[in-house]
């Protein structure tokens, strides 16, 4: 599942060989550190500023990050949820017009 | 010189020569066009009007220029530019005219002073925008096509038909402010409805841009939805149906752009969803929130243009769009990537982004005027555009897992419409006065308060982390191929098979009366040729006795009716 690799992939440039920053092992480490350092510093802050805001909820203690994370979060179960009722097959209407493989070379090769 | 002709109009002719041309010529031709319309606008003053009068009675006001209508026209003519740009590459002659005759109608149509100039124009973007479909030539965008024209037609009837109903009543054919309350303009609200993309009467948006062209849907995306706006803004501001019909829009398309899998498709839930937005913002009607609604259109314009591009860019190199089958494109496409990471940023309204500072002028509106269930709900769909816009279109894009497609980098043109765009995107986040000068009301606003930026940056990055968290432990949907059904369901599933049972039942009603009318004849039939043939009464010649009889009786018979 994790990749995918076609033999028939058409080889880009070199640069497409080598892992990118992004695939490098202590990439997604950083990301993760760097993404836990910014919701750190805006718990912390959201002691400090002054609040003033027009509805008692914007008051409350971390309010718009817990409603940003429960927000998400519902939004992602509720659309999982959606998949089982109003899913279906990709042809329901019709036949898709793109070949299976979407290699645009893949299909004039035959 | 610039009164000359009506906004608009310079496209429209221009687009009929451009065929003509050749080469470089022609697209030199094709991108001075919105330039040279751009620099007619800006020399047009607000109160510019101009006026015919037609079978004595119908005073038609072609043009009318004022600060409402210079933001759209100024953004149509940037988004016919940046879509002239994107398409440079593309030899259909087609596609360049119907794209340009349709901006320029969007255009014109924005400038139209009375409810009949503005049908004429409203007509002209439905017949010309759908080419940009058809010119897919395929079977399943020709249906598509026909299903948009279809109810783009419509919405045009239902226009027309409201403004005969409010001529007759009040003798006035103005485009201005109307508001509801009687049936010629309650129609012509529906009408703009259809075109907005209200909830129930949405689904011919997700159902005809995904099957546009490459360059065809960054066309689409710019123009007819924002001239519905612009429509509502202009006669409906402060409607109050307004406020829950665009809470309803922000919200439901989050959760089919969850699981939807054309990436072009999730973009058109999110088109959806934004519109939501800027109807909460007409709904509300004070000066702020309508400034905020002409600013969001404004800058959503130019992020979802990008988004188009940077989707257009992956469906032209990669000859698909679908997230299941795409995957680690940025070592192929970094520029492509970059811009669409900005363009999905702008469209998140992270703080320096376009988005943050024309959303919030909406969300503080509704803040100011004590909505706060209009807040909840706006800050929730502000969460679900993160999810898809921000999050999935890019990620599973341009990273995710590598889907081991490689390709070239985007074409020249098309990079360099997306580094405008982009620029655009960032430059409004940061530079955002002029944009705030151009806005049709006075009411001060400044974006960046801590507050803003604080409350914003917790709600996204705690989103972000949200997603993390769930891929993490698993839970995030993974991308499968498949159809999503919508309202488009009803008319493309359920009416057709209410038809066709409706058909068969007439079919089989008609087919039972048939056989038994011919049984019945066939029985009568046997009968008679029985009685005639030789076992049968008739069928043998009778001796003479009874014979005469017979005949005497039967003289009997017509002698008593002579008589009687």
């Amino acid at each position: 599942m994790d990749s995918d690799p076609r033999p028939d992939a058409v080889d880009g440039a070199a640069r497409d060989a080598q892992p990118s920053w992004f695939e490098r092992p202590g990439s997604f480490r950083k990301l993760m550190v760097a993404l836990a350092l910014c919701c750190a510093v805006l718990i912390g802050i959201d002691f400090v500023y002054h609040k003033h805001g027009h509805f008692d909820f914007e008051a409350f203690p971390l309010f718009f990050a817990l409603y940003g994370f429960g927000a998400f979060v519902v939004v992602v179960f509720v659309g999982a949820m959606l998949r089982f009722v109003i899913s279906r097959s990709e042809d329901y209407y019709e036949a898709s017009d793109e070949p299976e493989s979407a290699e645009p070379e893949d299909h004039l090769r035959g | 010189m610039a009164e000359l002709l009506p906004p608009g109009l310079i496209l429209i002719l221009g687009a009929l020569v451009a065929p003509l041309l050749r080469g470089r010529v022609r697209q030199a031709w094709m991108l001075a066009l919105p330039l040279v319309g751009c620099v007619q606008l800006a020399m047009l003053e607000n109160g510019f009007s101009w006026s015919m009068r037609v079978f004595e009675s119908f005073e038609l006001e072609i043009v009318r220029v004022d600060a409402l209508s210079r933001v759209f026209g100024y953004v149509f003519h940037i988004a016919a530019f940046l879509s002239v740009l994107f398409a440079l590459h593309v030899k259909d002659r087609l596609q360049h005219f119907s794209g340009l005759v349709y901006a320029g109608a969007a255009i014109a149509a924005v400038f139209a002073g009375d409810l009949l100039t503005l049908f004429v124009w409203w007509e002209l973007t439905a017949v010309t925008s759908v080419f940009l479909i058809w010119a897919r030539r395929t079977e399943r965008s020709y249906r598509a096509g026909l299903r948009y024209l279809v109810i783009q037609v419509l919405s045009g009837v239902l226009l027309l038909a409201g403004t005969l109903l409010h001529f007759r009543e009040t003798g006035s054919l103005e485009f201005g402010a109307l508001g509801l309350g009687s049936l010629g303009r309650d129609l012509i609200f529906v009408a703009f409805g259809i075109k907005a993309a209200f909830p129930l009467l949405h689904a011919w948006l997700q159902d005809a841009y995904p099957e546009a062209t490459v360059t065809g849907s960054v066309w689409l995306s710019a123009f007819t939805t924002k001239l519905a706006i612009y429509a509502l803004a202009r006669s409906y501001a402060g409607t109050e149906i307004l406020i829950p019909i665009g809470c309803v829009m922000t919200i439901f398309p989050v959760f089919f752009a969850v699981i939807e899998n054309d990436l072009r498709r999730v973009l058109s839930f999110s088109l959806n969803n934004q519109l939501g937005f800027m109807i909460v913002g007409i709904g509300i009607g004070t000066d702020l929130a309508l400034n905020g609604a002409a600013a969001h259109a404004f800058a959503h314009i130019l992020y979802k243009s990008l988004l188009f591009m940077s989707m257009g860019a992956v469906l032209y190199r990669v000859g698909t769009v679908k997230a299941s089958e795409l995957g680690g494109l940025h070592k192929s496409m970094p520029w492509t990537t970059t811009f669409c990471i900005i363009g999905a940023m702008a469209i998140s309204a992270f703080p320096l982004f376009s988005g943050f500072t024309s959303k919030s002028m909406i969300m503080t509106a509704a803040a100011d005027e004590g909505h706060w269930v209009v807040m909840l709900c706006l800050l929730f769909a502000s969460a679900g555009v993160l999810e898809h816009s921000g999050i999935k279109i890019p990620y599973f894009a341009f990273f995710a897992h590598d889907s081991g497609k490689r390709c070239k980098e985007a074409p020249k043109n098309m990079l360099v419409a997306m580094g405008i765009a982009a620029f655009l995107c960032i430059g409004l986040g940061v530079w955002y006065q002029p944009l705030y000068a151009l806005l049709p009301f006075e009411a001060a606003y400044e974006p960046y308060t801590v507050a803003h930026v604080v409350t914003q940056l917790q709600l996204l990055v705690f989103a972000v982390a949200a997603f993390v968290v769930l891929q993490k432990l698993g839970l995030y949907p993974s991308e499968k191929r498949a159809t999503i059904l919508n309202v488009d369901w009803g008319y493309r599933r359920v009416l057709p098979a209410i038809a066709t049972s409706l058909g068969r039942g007439v079919d089989a009603a008609h087919r039972a009366i048939l056989g038994v009318g011919l049984a019945l004849l066939r029985a009568f039939g046997t009968r008679i040729s029985r009685l005639y043939t030789p076992p049968g009464p008739l069928g043998e010649p009778w001796p003479t006795g009874p014979a005469a009889l017979v005949a005497a009786l039967l003289l009997v018979l017509y002698l008593l009716s002579v008589y009687l």
